[in-house]
């Protein structure tokens, strides 16, 4: 699937990998091809620069440890994420909804 | 150093060179790369790959430098911006200080005011606070709600840019016209107060014309290099 699906809901996407626990910005490019079953593989210059956006906006926050003698950034949900996080699923489930029934094959006539 | 890790560290000196903006956002956008890198290839070793295997897939997973670079121009951008706004706005009031104390200096001797003409004043009020409009005009468009830049990246440094020709303006203005008091009324001057305007409206000036180039190149590259490294996506 191409990246370009996700426009729009990457920031939705990001939110919901980071709602089980904090990860560090390649483990969440990591969780993300696994949780899509490799569908989403998304491009770094995609994933980091959102991360600090979604930072700068309150919704996740990050921390930065030594790992292995490196810097890790870590990042985790803040209450205004999962805030915005819930309105985005139930956003989705009432847009999901509909489509499926627009979408959906129409009954046949039966003679 | 073995071949995979140099091969890491030009990648990420490839990155490092493109990325404009100040340097505590640069070092911590490296070492987050850094640190992304490594955490790639040792998934791959983990899978049984040689360590210099698993670096060169991990650079290939991270893709073209430049398209990288280009990715975190807009928030460097905003950053700039946002610095620039700062810097001006402390270096002004300081300034401003700095006029007022020889001014006011000028008045307690019993002497003329120092600006004497009242257009003098009009003119002084409106380009300082033409300054500071533009200052906070810069520090509220490069604020952040949901998520998002509420401007344009590049328009948040042209501002920032407007600003700092401003500042010259009024930083060159006022020197001239303080050491030309200066020149005009040579013993009658607190010349201790009015040295230190004049000199600090130079350093004002100085600093003004080094945040508005670096804007400005910011922005003259993101029209060049980096508009042909996303065109090439």
């Amino acid at each position: 699937m191409r990246p370009e699906v996700l426009k729009g809901h990457l920031d939705s996407v990001l939110l919901a990998v980071l709602e089980p626990e904090p990860l560090h910005g390649y483990a969440i490019i990591e969780t993300l091809r696994t949780r899509s079953r490799a569908s989403f593989d998304l491009p770094t210059g995609t994933v980091y620069p959102a991360l600090h956006r979604l930072e700068a906006g309150g919704l996740i926050a990050s921390d930065w440890s030594t790992v292995a003698g490196r810097r890790r950034r870590t990042y985790r949900l803040t209450d205004a994420g999962s805030g915005r996080l819930q309105e985005e699923r139930a956003s989705w489930r009432r847009f999901s909804r509909t489509m499926a029934s627009l979408l959906a094959a129409p009954a046949k006539a039966t003679p | 150093m073995n071949s995979g890790a140099a091969s890491l560290d030009a990648f990420l000196h490839a990155v490092e060179v493109r990325l404009p903006g100040p340097g505590r956002l640069r070092e911590e956008i490296l070492a987050e790369l850094k640190d992304g890198l490594n955490a790639a290839a040792e998934t791959r070793e983990r899978a049984g790959l040689e360590r210099a295997q698993a670096i060169r897939l991990a650079l290939q997973e991270f893709g073209d430098p430049e398209l990288l670079a280009a990715s975190f121009r807009p928030e460097l951008m905003v950053a700039r911006g946002r610095r620039t706004a700062v810097t001006l706005l402390i270096m002004i009031a300081i300034v401003l200080a700095l006029w007022i104390a020889a001014a006011r200096s000028r008045e307690s001797m019993g002497m003329t005011h120092l600006f004497d003409s009242p257009a003098d004043h009009v003119a002084a009020g409106l380009l300082v606070a033409a300054v500071i409009a533009l200052g906070l005009c810069t520090l509220v468009t490069t604020g952040r709600t949901s998520g998002r830049p509420r401007v344009a990246p590049q328009r948040s440094l042209l501002t920032a840019v407007a600003m700092a020709a401003l500042t010259i303006i009024c930083d060159l203005a006022a020197a001239a016209v303080l050491t030309a008091r200066l020149a005009q009324f040579p013993g009658t001057l607190h010349w201790l107060l009015l040295g230190a305007a004049i000199a600090g409206s130079c350093v004002g000036a100085h600093v003004a014309l080094r945040a508005g180039w670096s804007c400005l190149a910011i922005r003259l590259d993101r029209s060049t290099r980096g508009a042909r490294a996303l065109g090439s996506r």
